[in-house]
């Protein structure tokens, strides 16, 4: 084995593991493998996909037995999100890899940015005078 | 609660601690919901890419158990890890990433 696949496996291990705790990581998977890995975007974009099944798939096993989950939420967001990711997927079959590119590294800058700065509002914030 | 709490002193704080810690609870049940929501959108997308004529690519394995392993050690890690820090963390990668990505794209890096 020599250290181009060990890099590969231990960048999928690193980003396995972040999706696995639902923050993210299939983002920056991409970014190892259009950036470093000299894939191209279509390509690159289905072994993120494939990655991210893997990866999910096998954190849910433990996710199941200990978080509680939303199943409500879940099925809601489950079914918008799979009708835009299909219209997503149509466009990006016959989008310019360059316009992709630069339309995912700004999403990811901002969604980062908005992440860092963002403040979340909290249960009970605003309900302190009680 | 407030009053007994002003009263006794340090006893508004142990309030807000055991907040905190319900808060932060609250928000592991969304992250470990975020990766389950996440679950069918990627299955449609992975069907239409293939669909569409998008090759298998031939070193898939080597992403893919790693991946796999890699997900059950971010799930245990979900519970070990304070969600404040993983939350800054991430943002730090993913504006590197997204910046890298631009800068790459336009020629300047």
């Amino acid at each position: 084995m020599d250290l181009y696949e060990i890099i590969k496996i231990a960048a999928a291990f690193f980003t396995a593991a972040l999706s696995g705790m639902g923050v993210g990581g299939g983002g920056l998977l991409l970014i190892y493998l259009t950036l470093f890995a000299n894939e191209t975007q279509k390509t690159a974009q289905l072994i993120n996909l494939m990655f991210f099944l893997a990866a999910s798939s096998s954190s849910l096993i433990v996710h199941v037995s200990r978080r509680k989950l939303s199943f409500k939420v879940i099925l809601l967001l489950a079914l918008g999100g799979a009708l835009g990711a299909f219209f997503g997927s149509e466009t990006a079959k016959t989008a310019d890899d360059g316009i992709l590119r630069i339309i995912l590294g700004g999403f990811l800058t901002l969604s980062g940015v908005i992440s860092l700065f963002g403040k979340g509002k909290r249960k009970g914030d605003g309900d302190k005078t009680k | 609660m407030y009053v007994l709490s002003f009263l006794f002193g340090k006893g508004h704080e142990a309030d807000e601690r055991t907040d905190e810690a319900t808060d932060e609870t609250e928000e592991k049940d969304i992250f470990a919901s975020a990766v389950l929501s996440v679950l069918p959108m990627t299955a449609v997308s992975v069907i239409n890419y293939l669909r569409g004529g998008t090759g298998l690519p031939e070193n898939i394995e080597s992403y893919i158990v790693p991946a796999f392993f890699g997900g059950i050690a971010g799930a245990f890690l979900l519970e070990k890890i304070s969600s404040k820090w993983l939350k800054k963390i991430f943002s730090l990668l993913v504006i590197w990433a997204g910046v890298s990505l631009i800068l790459k794209e336009t020629g300047i890096m």
